[in-house]
């Protein structure tokens, strides 16, 4: 393996972003590096007015990992600076990944390495079963979505006392996440308001919870989605190298159901793995970077040889 | 790179290793598994077999033969256990001028690592337990009936084929090199002489010292917990080392350790370092180069 700082570097710039249309939208993305395509996508989903993901919060792992991977971490259909759905019914996770998997061919790079975290780990999942000519390993991290059982994260994040759209309530939302709540740094919160700021994110929430898109399509068509995922899973069709890996400290997704996980796809899969981080709450890839990226360099690098 | 052998004097004995991997990055100090003089299986660092040259892509890596096994020298029956070897491993890591070094343990190995870092962390980078059932708690478990019925004679070819089988996902890796070396280590002297050292009653019924160290270890770890990052690297189908018990140590562990993992490799039993080389040393290299990044001053050395 080239010699890679697994350590972020303090006050290293992600370079400038790119643009590419994928399905008539607007797709931001970042890209840089050489060797085996490393594809990360987030979680969370749009039209939330109290946290926002894009791109940049792969920031800890983007730099460091693009010393020996192409890395690309690109903005979701509706989220970060990636165009909105243009149809109400295109609120789905069904077109997040529909579009995800459109922006990967769109690049006519060879299979990818997907990184998925949370809503993102069920999205990576759900590619490498639909589309697995693009994919050549899976990395699952802390995914509620894609775990059977119950998840607390209402409990922990309803009603933030701040307002929406502000600091204060990103912060608020981060920190619920986190083992460590200094682990959320100004600079995480300063890409979350950039995202705010942007009106066409403010229509997205408008969609989401007064039109009620959300209710209406987002969560009955995960449900239906989510039902069918993991009977998938389980007869076997989860078909690349996998690792899964977990927080012990996540106050919103059960460490139970990481094992969960794992055991679905282990049960069919040689080439599967459990890794549980302590002292990482959601975002271990931002408590824990250097052992996370670590990880993933050693699994990338084993899953392409 | 072939891992080559050598040997150094410590106190007298011989002390005979494995050795791979470019120097520079701080080295792994590889400890086997075994009851030595007891186990069906004539233990020794041959048993790592490709993990050796895996982890050893980008570091130095020793493989040690522990006192009475391979070539390694049994000086006292005191090395049979735990404190013993704790003992010895700190004058071992002394003569070979190690500042830091990555602990990997497997089964009793990794107990043995354990309580070396608890004991004298100064010089230890990090600690990796591999596959051990008996670092957890045992509460009031079941007998142990995986060895059984042990075919005679012991530490012949067949029977060492049996106990691997026995304690394997699957048989392949129980090839050839491997039961030749295991033959050729219970046959040497350093062997003969634990299986003789075992004969005694009162040594055997010490049962390496384990129940007597472990309660002074709980309390360690209960008042001040492990001062390295460590990790756990359990299998998946593993008969001796449940996933329970390595969850429990794993809590343990990470109650007073940030840097605490846990680990589970797919369709491998006690020996996820020969069954599932690449994916072995995937975890076991990548905590090395994480632990590392984390503490670059640290390990420097």
């Amino acid at each position: 393996m080239p010699q890679i700082n697994f350590a972020p570097v303090q006050g290293l710039k992600l370079p400038a972003p790119k643009h590419i249309d994928v399905q008539g939208l607007k797709t931001r993305y970042y890209e840089a590096g050489q060797g085996e395509p490393i594809v990360f996508m987030y979680g969370g989903n749009f039209g939330s007015s109290d946290s926002a993901s894009s791109a940049p919060v792969w920031s800890l792992n983007f730099l460091p990992l693009s010393d020996g991977f192409k890395v690309i971490a690109f903005d979701k259909i509706g989220q970060g600076f990636t165009d909105n759905p243009v149809r109400n019914e295109d609120y789905t996770m069904a077109s997040v990944i529909r579009h995800a998997a459109a922006f990967i061919e769109a690049l006519k790079l060879p299979p990818v390495h997907l990184v998925g975290h949370s809503r993102g780990g069920f999205g990576v999942t759900r590619i490498a079963l639909e589309y697995p000519h693009l994919v050549r390993s899976v990395t699952i991290v802390s995914s509620g979505t894609l775990s059977p059982r119950v998840s607390p994260n209402e409990v922990i994040l309803s009603n933030s006392p701040y307002a929406p759209y502000s600091r204060e309530s990103a912060r608020w939302i981060y920190e619920g996440y986190s083992y460590d709540p200094k682990k959320v740094t100004d600079e995480w919160i300063d890409a979350v308001m950039e995202v705010f700021e942007q009106p066409k994110y403010k229509v997205s929430v408008q969609k989401m919870v007064e039109e009620g898109a959300g209710a209406r399509y987002f969560l009955p068509e995960l449900a239906k989605q989510k039902r069918e995922t993991l009977n998938w899973l389980r007869e076997g069709r989860l078909q690349r190298p996998t690792q899964v890996v977990w927080g012990q400290n996540d106050p919103t997704v059960q460490v139970e159901g990481g094992f969960d996980v794992f055991d679905m796809i282990a049960a069919h899969n040689r080439r599967t793995s459990f890794n549980l981080f302590n002292h990482a709450g959601h975002f271990s890839y931002r408590e824990q970077p250097e052992r996370f990226n670590a990880l993933l360099a050693h699994f990338v690098r084993n899953a392409s040889a | 790179m072939k891992p080559t052998t050598r040997s150094i004097t410590v106190n007298g004995a011989q002390v005979s290793m494995l050795q791979a991997g470019p120097t520079g990055a701080t080295p792994a100090l590889l400890l086997h598994g075994g009851r030595t003089g007891q186990s069906p299986i004539a233990y020794g660092s041959h048993l790592w077999g490709k993990a050796l040259q895996l982890l050893g892509a980008d570091r130095p890596v020793v493989a040690l033969d522990l006192p009475g096994a391979g070539g390694s020298d049994l000086v006292s029956p005191n090395q049979l256990t735990i404190d013993g070897l704790r003992e010895h491993l700190d004058q071992v890591i002394a003569a070979l001028g190690f500042e830091k070094v990555h602990v990997v343990g497997h089964d009793i190995g990794g107990l043995a690592g354990l309580w070396l870092t608890l004991s004298s962390p100064r010089k230890i980078a990090s600690l990796s337990i591999v596959a051990s059932a008996m670092a957890p708690p045992m509460g009031d478990g079941l007998d142990d009936i995986v060895f059984q019925s042990v075919p005679a004679p012991l530490w012949s070819r067949e029977s060492q084929f049996w106990a691997f089988d026995r304690l394997s996902y699957f048989h392949a890796h129980i090839d050839d090199g491997l039961l030749d070396a295991c033959v050729a280590a219970g046959n040497g002297a350093p062997h003969r002489a634990a299986v003789a050292a075992m004969r005694d009653e009162a040594i055997r019924m010490r049962n390496f010292g384990i129940p007597a160290m472990k309660g002074k270890m709980w309390a360690i770890l209960r008042d001040k917990g492990i001062g390295v990052p460590t990790q756990l690297v359990w299998s998946d189908n593993d008969p001796l080392a449940a996933r329970d018990g390595g969850n429990m140590l794993f809590h343990i562990l990470a109650e007073k350790q940030y840097a605490t993992y846990f680990h589970i490799i797919n369709r491998a039993g006690s020996f996820a370092f020969r069954e599932q080389p690449e994916t072995f040393a995937e975890i076991v290299g990548s905590f090395h180069d994480g632990v590392d990044a984390m503490m670059p001053a640290k390990s420097a050395a």
